[in-house]
């Protein structure tokens, strides 16, 4: 039982960028990634025995990940107020339609690329953000910049960024769009 | 697609978790009328994630690693904490620099330098006693207000009832702007300079913000509220400007004459002559025609509103919205077991609300197709009038129920169709199988199963009730399901017409449901098109 149990932990490792693109697909929200993901690995060892490893395992797996991201969503949305459960229904929605092909890891390499055309004073405060965790308000203060101006250069670098993450990774033509 | 400043400062707010209630407001219209922004909105929030991922880098390296990872027998609880190899997460800025001036204590102290404690102690006491002066002072300085925080040089802050004179011109509470013309038919509008400034306009006005220190007022009432940032704020009208010097003042511009009135503090009036008056608190002047400039008495006989009393009247109307959607709040609540309540009183775009608190996350959307609003039973209520022989509604209830009560306040207007469809589903029953709720034409209330492959359908109906008096009559009409007992009740006026036995009963499964209409396959059944009205339908699990 164990090396089947480890076999499963193996399998699910290989797959762990698919499974946290899974999670994030149907419960959008980063707070609940690590909680979802966790629950799935548990799921799916404790039932190895159950499985088939040596046929591809995404179908089971995107289906473990859905009923607990469902779980985890509804949990998360109950307490929240009216208007903003209703923005993450949409997003919700928005999420679940979304069945590109292209693979966590292909646009993590294609990242790779992008984050090098970037523009300077772009990249930099990128990677103040998000490599040094600063703060989006702390980054405004200390340069002088209004805060809105500060999200908006944040939001305009990720849609920057996803331009030339779906160009590189020809998300458009695999969407058959 | 172009995004707009705004629409990127709200994304970005949304990600970070630090919206305001008007933002979230805000953003969730845009996001309600506009698909392609939805796209783009979930493209950004899944670049952010994609971005942490990046920054996280979290996969283990090995099996044996891994095999440490497995938590200790896989019989412990689910609960087990399972370090997945996650690398320690950086740092944030506070945390650093909160270990290097520990560092930097602790090594002075060590050093040997105690005195350089009593240095540090002198200047936080120094310190605090600014701030406290700092405090004292912010305090009592007067017209004391936090300015706004957005970009563009003025922002819509509150209507009330407001009408605009051009159709299709709407202004949204919290749109931000740089320049722009109001012409105010009727109601209040707020505007907010981003210098703190406020301006009340009382329709109908036509005023145009040129930047957060001018404005023109061509004709109309304004109440301005000047911070003691933005003094020299000028209004121009067509018969002088009123330069405020840090004050609240109302102006009434009209085609014959301008008055202006100071409810606080002073303003200078440069009348277009060049010369320039000075006016104090609870003084009002008139400029005429003639360019005669007289003292009016105060207040002047124009009614004006100032800031204070539209505050109040902003306050009232909360209180009034909060109040109706409590009664509704109560109403929804007084049955936990309702899943569906609709009223049709909003057949705009063609959409049908779900009232139900419970439901609200089970009814995947709700619309209705030719039908239009009429009366209801009771004064101030609406209905849906089915009037087309194409006509429908149509909601989905997902979900599996082992017992449901349909009950729907009816208006038979014509008796000609041989069943007047209340509701209709294909795919009512576990295993599939077609359901409608009808009313006959010979006053029976009838449940039609079909199971899969139509053969043998199953029909269940009340006996018959009086058919004289149900043309335009308003009736509730109440049918309970309930596979567990295997019968079917059949309510008339809230009083057990029948029941019957259902013996092959199984798991209710409603998913799409047609309201007034039936459908068969692909084509509308015209013979069963509901020729009446329907006020209220409501959809319960039976506990």
């Amino acid at each position: 039982m164990e090396d089947k149990q480890k076999q499963a932990s193996q399998a699910f490792l290989q797959n762990y960028h698919f499974v946290e693109k899974m999670a994030f697909r149907f419960a959008p929200s980063q707070q609940l990634q690590d909680d979802i993901v966790q629950d799935a690995f548990v799921d799916f060892v404790q039932k190895a025995e159950q499985w088939d490893l040596t046929q591809p395992i995404q179908p089971l797996l995107k289906r473990i990940v859905q009923i607990s991201a469902d779980r985890y969503w509804r949990s998360h949305m109950r307490n929240k107020p009216e208007n903003l459960r209703k923005i993450a229904e949409l997003l919700q929605s928005e999420s679940c339609c979304d069945d590109s092909s292209v693979t966590t890891q292909e646009q993590l390499d294609a990242l790779d690329t992008c984050l090098k055309k970037l523009a300077e004073k772009a990249r930099i405060l990128f990677e103040q953000h998000y490599f040094e965790e600063i703060p989006w308000k702390e980054i405004a203060q200390a340069t002088g910049q209004s805060v809105e101006s500060v999200y908006m250069a944040g939001s305009r670098i990720r849609a920057v960024l996803r331009e030339c993450i779906d160009h590189v990774t020809g998300w458009e033509m695999k969407r058959g769009d | 697609m172009a995004i707009d400043r705004e629409q990127l400062v709200l994304f970005g707010k949304y990600i970070d978790g630090v919206l305001t209630s008007e933002e979230t407001d805000r953003l969730l219209a845009l996001l309600t009328e506009r698909p392609d922004l939805r796209k783009e909105f979930w493209k950004n929030i899944e670049t952010d994630f994609i971005l942490m991922q990046k920054s996280r880098e979290i996969m283990p390296t090995s099996s044996s690693d891994w095999t440490r990872l497995l938590p200790l027998g896989m019989s412990d609880s689910a609960t087990r904490p399972i370090n997945l190899g996650q690398t320690e997460p950086a740092q944030t800025l506070r945390e650093r620099l909160t270990r290097l001036c520990r560092f930097q204590w602790t090594r002075n102290r060590d050093s040997g330098r105690p005195w350089l404690r009593g240095v540090f102690a002198l200047a936080a006491a120094l310190l605090l006693v600014v701030i406290t002066a700092i405090g004292l002072l912010w305090c009592l300085l007067p017209f004391r207000s936090s300015l706004p925080d957005f970009d563009g040089e003025a922002r819509v802050r509150e209507l009330v009832d407001a009408v605009w004179a051009e159709d299709d011109v709407e202004f949204q509470r919290g749109q931000v702007f740089n320049e722009n013309h109001f012409m105010l038919k009727s109601g209040l509008v707020q505007l907010e300079m981003k210098n703190g400034t406020t301006l009340i306009l009382q329709g109908p006005t036509d005023l145009t913000i040129h930047d957060a220190m001018h404005a023109f007022c061509q004709s109309g009432k304004v109440t301005a509220r000047v911070t003691r940032k933005a003094i020299g704020y000028e209004i121009t009208t067509p018969n002088g400007n009123i330069i405020d010097r840090g004050t609240e003042f109302f102006i009434d511009a009209r085609a014959d004459t301008t008055q202006v009135a100071v409810l606080q503090g002073k303003v200078d009036y440069l009348s277009p002559a060049k010369e320039v008056f000075s006016l104090f608190a609870n003084e009002a002047i008139e400029l005429n025609l003639s360019k005669m400039l007289k003292k009016i008495p105060f207040p002047p006989p124009s009614d004006y509103i100032d800031t204070s009393g539209f505050n109040t009247t902003i306050k009232e109307k909360a209180t009034l919205a909060r109040a109706e959607k409590t009664q509704e709040d109560a109403i929804l609540d007084a049955d936990p077991n309702l899943l569906v309540r609709l009223d049709f009183a909003d057949l705009a775009k063609g959409r049908i609300g779900n009232k139900s608190q419970r439901g609200r996350d089970l009814v995947s959307f709700a619309r209705s197709t030719g039908v239009k609003t009429t009366e209801g039973p009771l004064a101030e209520t609406k209905a849906a009038l089915f009037r087309a022989r194409d006509a429908y509604a149509e909601m989905t209830l997902p979900g599996r129920y082992d017992a449901l009560a349909i009950e729907a306040v009816v208006r038979i207007d014509r008796l000609e169709n041989e069943g007047n469809t209340i509701m209709a589903s294909t795919e009512f029953l576990r295993e599939e199988g077609t359901f409608v709720l009808q009313l006959l034409k010979d006053g029976r209330l009838q449940v039609q199963i079909t199971p899969p492959g139509g053969e043998g359908d199953r029909i269940f109906s009340a006996r018959p009730i009086k058919t004289s008096g149900i043309k335009g009559i308003w009736q509730t009409y109440r049918v309970e399901l309930d596979s567990r007992k295997k019968n079917i009740r059949f309510f008339v006026g809230g009083h057990l017409v029948t029941q019957t036995a259902w013996k092959n009963a199984s798991t209710l499964r409603p998913g799409p449901l047609t309201i007034g209409n039936e459908i068969k396959q692909e084509n509308w059944s015209s013979s069963s098109a509901l020729g009446g009205a329907i006020s209220e339908l409501k959809i319960f699990e039976l506990p």
